[in-house]
């Protein structure tokens, strides 16, 4: 049954076409040119070309008349047009004298029909830099974020109730409380907001004299008071939040900024008030606690007290003998009881008899003396002194929040902060407690199959073993931990901790370790940071199969390191023939003319090796493209390298006016090897591993496949939700919000 | 009248807020006994101090100082109830233990020789503290730091213009407490040398660091320097510290390659400011990841601020 689809898939394979070894260089010579004789349209842009560059109006106005003239000559000579007037007009156009009027002018000339696509493109680009146009952008775009956060949140209640019926009053009303809600808690003033009002200000700041500035001050001053009440807001907010949370001196911090925006606030000065009375407060009560308690100190007179005291100041001294001594002497209790009993809890840790002495802690810190306590409770309670202590904690707080998120899912922490007062956030939470109940069963499916990260235990654990390596509880915070980074597949960490497993264990988390490192050190971008970590994984993990790997990846890295590897694919050389033909690389046609036989560039392409080498890649003698090319290396002239770099990037830029999709991206390092290549001074080779470029020109089909994926015309997306919790299922339109600018980040 | 608005709302709002403010917290109360403090002081001198951050009291305090004045206000209010000097010799000794960790070596070193005087049974013990504590001392005051405090009006020390008299002097320091490492072996004084060793190569990478435009190779000579402190040091409490102080220098060093060379002229090398930033960018993500360290909030804020720097360079001459 199989034979057939055997044989026809060897014959199949036998059908492909060896590829041939094509003979000789896989460059063609440079063909040679003669000395090109400039004609009347090239000395009319040179004249037009110096006329704007010396900036002389009636220099400039005649030469654009000479090129009309030649146009129109060419015209009745029914010639093609050069297409330079429209160049010469944005020429004069860059001579203006504002943005203001370089931009109107450039406007009239987008009117014309006879543009080239590229200046078009570009002409469109400066116009649309236009402050109060981009001021307008963005204050359109927050409009629709309101009208889309709004329609979408009726939509969805609406959509979500499609098979029941009977809800949707009830979900509308909730989606408009909620919309209600959103508006009420906007800030001030929004992000689109101040984009906008930095626009206007750059305008009034550059055109002071401009009708337009006269009208954008009301609305700057307008805008900019918005500015200051949400800084106050925040400032407000951040106080109470730091009173709230017993961080005094912040709150006292933000009120006062909050007062810098708003001097006469009276709700910024109430917490000023109230944040410096309880700092100062504080600060009183640290103050007292180094104070001294009237009456002699207790041990006045006591020899036991005394004895108790030497042995506490000396490296080697009876601590315990001496606490024992004091307390038999008082069998009542007496007033020294409480720091005898403290320092025989702290000889047991001396001891060794760690659990013991925590154990006698946490029994003072709970003890009736209170001066004693406070020393207990601040070791038995510290994490740093107590790890082991934070770290069972930490364990059981993690349960216990498990537990709670179960229960209560988004009401874990209670009512959601909605910057309303707390009684009417719980009663908006109040609709939610059915489908609360109703989520558990996801939820508890969801912590059983992805349980919340244990990063505090985890650090609670190194922190142990790091002071404690040898003590009583390290092997199970070993095991502990090496369970952790397993399940977070951290194998390099795994292994770091893995002295007590047994041998087969170990091997298996090494192999494990050594696969890790040999990734990452195979990710890494920079060349001599890839090679320092491949010697890293060969040296840390000899016996290892990755090790091995390791060591040979350095040596081949050693052997096949080039100072660039710029890469021209195949498909761009396709897509852009003028790349690859006489006028710029200069590659045989034979190369390209998917003949095999003749020999055929492969899709990897050519590659900018550094120098003036260059890495064709053709493919291999069996045809199959899937197959590693065998890689062929030939000098180029300074002239043709200088030609194919400029080429290159004339080629990506027109590409990339043409279509922003096609747009290349920046590489600073392939950019200075170019400005080299172009000067004729690439003959030393840069080989700092900062200076290595590993760009690739790539066509738009090896990109993007053969269909490109457009964003939909229509501003709205059809979205099918379900919902676990409330067992429903809803179809519903959704409108798409505008996307924030590039720029939104400093104005976060 | 504003302003007189303003005023009044604040008092009548500071006079509400003192009705309001908790009673005080029991925790707080004054030291009860010498005790207490002692054996407080006592859980502590043992630690490692150059692998660990020093222990705090209940109230944040540094545990070493708040022992030190609690002893000290224990001597001051209670004069008369301790004049006997029974417990003399013991207070100086556990203010010596305080004073070691407080790097006040000379006060330590005198507190010492007085509980040696007073007290027979702390005599060996306070003797050897006194020694170490004034060789810790002598070394201290080796080599030039700029940190170093100064008795008030002595006018500040210029740093060594040549950087052959600095070393040579830091060597010498260094030597003084190699030494005294050996001596201390064991001891809780092992930590104190080693911070005292850190301190000394500290001093020196910042010589460097001050003084790097003064020497032909002085930006490699500063980066090499912190460089060696973060090796050697890297399991001192300040390690994450030591990363941020190399991580910032690269980073001034990226600062100060735009200054000199602005991205849009010829001069800029941009594999050149790659290097630095980079290397500062590492840095500051090597410390902003590592989880429980109150140098992980210090670090991811700096490596944003340097990243929002990193925007200023054109894009075709920085693209990460």
């Amino acid at each position: 049954m199989l034979a057939p689809l055997l044989l026809a898939s060897l014959a199949l394979a036998g059908c492909r076409t060896p590829a041939g070894s094509p003979l000789g260089p896989s460059l063609e010579p440079l063909p040679t040119r003669s000395v090109y004789v400039p004609d009347a349209a090239d000395r009319g842009a040179r004249r037009m070309a110096a006329a704007v560059l010396g900036g002389d109006a009636a220099a400039i106005g005649s030469a654009q008349a000479s090129l009309q003239a030649l146009e129109d000559e060419r015209r009745d000579l029914g010639e093609a047009p050069s297409g330079l007037i429209p160049y010469a007009q944005h020429a004069v156009d860059a001579t203006a004298r504002s943005d203001l009027a370089y931009r109107r002018a450039s406007r009239r000339l987008l009117e014309r029909r006879d543009l080239d696509p590229a200046l078009r493109r570009k002409l469109e680009i400066d116009v649309a830099d236009d402050p109060l146009e981009l001021a307008h952008l963005r204050l359109r775009d927050e409009r629709q974020r309101r009208v889309t956060r709004a329609v979408n949140g009726v939509f969805t209640a609406l959509g979500r109730s499609i098979l029941n019926v009977a809800a949707a009053p009830w979900r509308l009303s909730q989606a408009l409380v909620g919309i209600a809600v959103a508006e009420h808690n906007d800030a001030a003033i929004s992000m689109q907001q101040r984009q906008a009002l930095q626009y206007w200000k750059r305008f009034v700041e550059e055109h002071p004299t401009a009708p337009e500035s006269r009208q954008l001050l009301d609305r700057i001053e307008s805008l900019q008071r918005d500015w200051f009440e949400m800084k106050r807001e925040r400032g407000v907010k951040a106080a109470e939040r730091g009173l709230e949370l017993g961080q005094y001196a912040e709150a006292f911090v933000f009120a006062d900024r909050a007062l810098r925006y708003a001097p006469e606030d009276r709700e910024a000065i109430e917490l000023l008030a109230r944040a410096e009375a309880l700092r100062n407060r504080e600060r009183e009560e640290r103050a007292r606690s180094v104070g001294v308690a009237a009456g002699p100190p207790p041990e006045t007179g006591d020899p036991l007290a005394r004895a108790l005291l030497l042995a506490l100041m000396q490296p080697d001294g009876d601590v315990e003998g001496a606490a024992a001594a004091l307390l038999a002497a008082h069998p009542e209790g007496g007033p020294l009881a409480a720091e005898a009993r403290f320092a025989q809890a702290l000889a047991l840790g001396e001891r060794g008899e760690e659990d013991a002495m925590w154990q006698a802690l946490d029994s003072l810190a709970e003890g009736d003396d209170p001066a004693v306590a406070r020393h207990a409770a601040q070791l038995a309670g510290n994490v740093t002194q107590n790890p082991y202590a934070a770290f069972r904690k930490s364990i059981s707080d993690r349960r216990t929040e498990a537990a709670t998120f179960v229960a209560l899912g988004p009401l874990a922490d209670g009512a959601r902060d909605r910057n309303l007062p707390r009684p009417v956030e719980w009663m908006l939470e109040g609709p939610a407690v059915i489908g609360t109940l109703g989520g558990i069963p996801g939820r508890l499916l969801q912590t059983s199959i992805a349980p919340p990260p244990a990063r505090a235990p985890a650090i609670h654990a190194r922190a142990y073993l790091k002071r404690h390596p040898r003590g009583a509880h390290a092997p199970e915070l070993r095991r502990w931990l090496l369970d952790y980074e397993s399940g977070r597949d951290n194998w390099i960490g795994a292994y770091a901790l893995a002295e007590d497993s047994k041998p087969e264990e170990r091997a298996e988390l090494e192999r494990k370790a050594a696969e890790q490192a040999l990734s990452r050190a195979r990710d890494q971008e920079r060349r001599d940071i890839r090679l320092m970590l491949l010697r890293e994984v060969a040296n840390r993990y000899p016996d290892t199969p990755a090790g091995k790997r390791a060591m040979a990846l350095a040596r081949e890295e050693i052997e096949r390191a080039t100072s660039q590897r710029i890469r021209v694919s195949r498909g761009f050389l396709e897509e852009n023939p003028r790349v690859a033909g006489p006028a710029g690389l200069g590659l045989r046609p034979a190369l390209l003319d998917e003949n095999a036989r003749n020999g055929e560039l492969h899709p990897e392409g050519v590659m900018l090796i550094g120098g003036r080498a260059i890495e064709v890649a053709l493919l291999a003698p069996s045809g199959d493209s899937e197959d590693p090319p065998e890689r062929r290396r030939q000098q180029m002239s300074p002239e043709r390298l200088a030609r194919l770099v400029s080429l290159l990037e004339e080629t990506a830029l027109r590409n990339a006016l043409l279509d922003p999709l096609a747009a290349h991206g920046p590489d600073a390092d392939r950019d200075l090897f170019f400005e080299r290549a172009r000067l004729g001074a690439t003959d030393a080779p840069d080989f700092r591993a900062t200076a290595s470029s590993s760009y690739s020109f790539l066509g738009m089909r090896e990109r993007y496949g053969m269909v490109r994926t457009h964003e939909s015309i229509l501003p709205v997306d059809l979205v099918i939700q379900g919902s676990l919790p409330s067992m429903s299922i809803g179809a519903f339109p959704r409108l798409r919000p505008p996307r924030e600018t590039p720029d939104a980040v400093l104005y976060r | 009248m504003r302003r007189a608005a303003a005023a009044l709302a604040l008092a009548l709002c500071l006079a509400a807020c003192a009705k309001e403010l908790p009673p005080p917290d029991p925790r707080y109360q004054p030291s009860q006994s010498i005790l207490e403090v002692v054996a407080t002081l006592r859980r502590h001198v043992p630690d490692d101090t150059y692998r660990f951050e020093p222990a705090s009291d209940f109230t944040g305090r540094n545990v070493y100082r708040s022992s030190l004045m609690r002893l000290e206000n224990l001597e001051r209010v209670h004069e008369d109830a301790l004049r006997a000097g029974y417990m003399d010799g013991i207070i100086a000794f556990a203010k010596g233990r305080a004073l070691e960790r407080l790097r006040a070596y000379d006060l330590a070193a005198t507190s010492y020789r007085y509980a040696a005087d007073r007290e027979p049974e702390l005599r060996l013990q306070a003797l050897r503290g006194a020694a170490l504590c004034d060789a810790l001392s002598e070394a201290a005051d080796l080599g030039y730091a700029a940190d170093r405090p100064l008795p008030d009006g002595e006018a500040p020390i210029a740093a060594p213009i040549d950087p052959d008299v600095a070393v040579a002097e830091y060597d010498q320091r260094l030597a003084l407490l190699e030494a005294l490492a050996v001596e201390s072996e064991g001891t809780h004084y092992a930590a104190i040398v080693r911070e005292e060793i850190e301190r000394t190569d500290l001093a020196r990478a910042r010589y460097f660091a001050s003084r790097r435009g003064a020497f032909p190779d002085g930006d490699v000579r500063a980066l090499a320097e912190l460089q060696y402190v973060v090796t050697r040091h890297r399991d001192s409490k300040n390690a994450n510290r030591h990363l941020l102080a190399l991580a910032d220098l690269y980073a001034t060093l990226a600062e100060e390659y735009v200054e000199a060379r602005p991205p849009e002229s010829l001069w800029f090398d941009p594999p050149t400011f790659q290097e630095y930033v980079d290397a500062a960018s590492r840095l500051f993500e090597a410390v902003a990841n590592q989880d429980g360290s109150p140098e992980k909030l210090e670090a991811a804020r700096r490596l944003e601020a340097f990243l929002a720097f990193t925007l200023r360079v054109d894009r075709d001459r920085f693209s990460n």
